[in-house]
């Protein structure tokens, strides 16, 4: 008879416990629920909602999407029913998914975010948040997280609301990432999240006109994995809290790779447009990656790249 | 008609013209489950996003797809042989709205610029009462369908922009002159082209009132499933998701 080997998959962030450490990111899975019938949820370790904001958000001027050679430029904007009309409309359907399920929370002022995460406490089925410090799509001066000293203090007024998982979602677009990821430790998060899109543009030469109807948006997919991987690999290194890593991870390799350097989740953002079932196709992935090296547990990969 | 995300077997793909090819792909499901004006998203290697194709028709357990080499998707789409497979979703979108009773009095008039024509020879096959076509291109190279529409029973009329077939002009002028010598509030009007063509229809029907007109617009698209938000266009009604709300959406909705 075949010896089963028992492998866990299971993580840890704080009191919430992932099945698996594959999550999808926000703004790539909407709600979840317009997914289904072509994902298996069960499969996913969490989903993050797409973020919302306090008021609804119509979005940035079209068009808003865009694929160069090797990545893909969005400047969505944030487009959300706002918290009202998700609390109504996407809520009740959120907390029936089979999977754990973290709330995006976006917003333009530190109290719009405190607002947002004060009514969400009332609410079940909310595995915990993401803040989203980072979205390059909303016209600031610069991102929350473009300041270390705000990141702090933002933290640290959510976290005193909160005992549920918070998580910090950060942007690339600084001097020294490390430095964000300090300020989200520092102020009592859960974990950070990274990374954000990077700013780009694309210009049409036919036209003459820059192809995203706002100019320039964030950009994402294969282009920039290497870029992440290495602030992943930074940030873990110089910080106790968890990190979950992404930013242009495709495939199983490309996941493990990431686990590799340090992160103790993993997000799929960009491969999820195209391929909305692909965090269920890498978690199989690990498990036979992981077989085949003879590791029994997910935590015992984490970190190990020989550097 | 759910959509579901399906490997098929690329059964033909023939060149039209210069850059415009009919790919068949082998689907049951596809086949018997696509509705005029829907679109299916299809994954081609080397690309990382999907990238949406309007049915074109379907016949028995083949859905045909009409398309032009546009970037570089469609441009590797175009190398793909006979036997290949293609990851794709579908059938997608909310398609023409066809009335139940089609009434004998009324006259359907389906507008084509372009490549425009792709989803307008399913509608057509699937419409009853008067149906007259009409074509526009830049020139004569690039009128497809004449024959086919005309052996599903349309009457069809060509427009070039050199004037080397039809008039010289646009599918929009052979609309106005088409509508000034009809009956007006007796026409159904579905048009597919350039965003700029479909206002410019906007702009003749105000002049002729129509019963209704639909148009199906197209933008680039992310995840085609309504969850990114990447595809809207503008309308009076706010943005609007091509893949969700439309693409094919009712004119004065939009303008």
């Amino acid at each position: 008879m075949k010896k089963k080997v028992k492998i866990n998959l299971k993580v840890k962030l704080a009191v919430l416990t992932l099945d698996n450490p594959v999550v999808c990111a926000y703004g790539s899975f909407g709600f979840g629920e317009e997914l289904r019938g072509l994902v298996n949820f069960k499969n996913i370790g969490a989903i993050i909602t797409k973020t919302i904001t306090l008021l609804p958000r119509a979005g940035n001027p079209p068009p808003r999407i865009y694929e160069t050679g090797c990545g893909v430029m969005n400047s969505v904007g944030l487009e959300n029913p706002g918290l009202d009309g998700v609390i109504k409309e996407k809520l009740p359907l959120l907390q029936k998914l089979p999977t754990s399920c973290i709330v995006s929370v976006g917003g333009f002022t530190s109290e719009e975010y405190q607002g947002i995460v004060e009514e969400l406490e009332g609410k079940r089925g909310i595995d915990g948040y993401e803040i989203n410090l980072s979205c390059p799509n909303l016209r600031l001066k610069r991102m929350i997280s473009q300041s270390e000293a705000a990141t702090y203090k933002l933290t640290k007024a959510l976290r005193k609301l909160t005992k549920r998982p918070l998580f910090i979602k950060i942007s690339p677009e600084v001097t020294d990432i490390v430095k964000t990821a300090y300020a989200v430790e520092a102020g009592g998060a859960d974990a950070v999240s990274l990374v954000n899109t990077f700013l780009s543009m694309a210009i049409d030469i036919e036209t003459q006109k820059p192809f995203l109807g706002s100019i320039y948006g964030g950009y994402s997919g294969r282009a920039i994995k290497p870029l992440s991987l290495y602030r992943v690999w930074r940030v873990a290194q110089n910080i106790k809290i968890p990190v979950i890593g992404g930013g242009g991870i495709e495939s199983t390799s490309d996941a493990i790779e990431f686990i590799l350097a340090g992160a103790i989740a993993i997000s799929l953002g960009t491969v999820n447009l195209a391929f909305p079932n692909q965090a269920s196709q890498i978690v199989e992935g690990i498990k036979k990656y992981m077989k085949r090296e003879n590791i029994t547990d997910i935590n015992k990969l984490r970190g190990k790249v020989d550097a | 008609m759910k959509a579901k995300q399906l490997k098929v077997k690329v059964k033909d793909i023939k060149k039209v013209n210069d850059n415009i090819f009919l790919l068949s792909i082998s689907s049951a499901y596809l086949a018997s489950q696509s509705r005029p004006g829907q679109f299916l998203h299809f994954k081609i290697h080397s690309t990382i996003l999907r990238r949406p194709l309007s049915v074109h028709r379907v016949k028995g357990k083949e859905a045909h797809v009409l398309f032009k080499i546009r970037g570089k998707g469609t441009e590797i789409l175009s190398r793909y042989k006979k036997g290949e497979i293609l990851d794709v979703i579908g059938p997608l979108g909310n398609g023409f709205f066809l009335k139940k009773a089609a009434a004998m009095e009324t006259t359907n008039i389906l507008v084509a610029g372009g490549i425009g024509v792709a989803p307008l020879m399913f509608l057509a096959e699937k419409l009853r009462g008067e149906k007259l076509v009409l074509l526009g291109a830049k020139t004569k190279k690039e009128i497809v369908c004449e024959l086919e529409f005309r052996r599903v029973g349309c009457k069809v009329s060509v427009a070039t922009e050199d004037g080397s077939k039809g008039i010289k002009g646009t599918a929009t002028e052979l609309l106005r002159k088409t509508l000034m010598g009809s009956e007006a509030g007796k026409i159904n009007i579905y048009a597919c082209g350039p965003q700029e063509m479909l206002s410019q229809i906007n702009n003749v029907i105000d002049s002729h009132p129509v019963l209704e007109c639909q148009v199906s617009f197209e933008q680039f698209m992310g995840c085609g499933l309504g969850v990114c938000c990447g595809c809207t266009i503008e309308t009076k009604h706010g943005y609007k998701k091509v893949c969700k709300d439309g693409p094919v959406f009712n004119i004065k909705d939009v303008w």
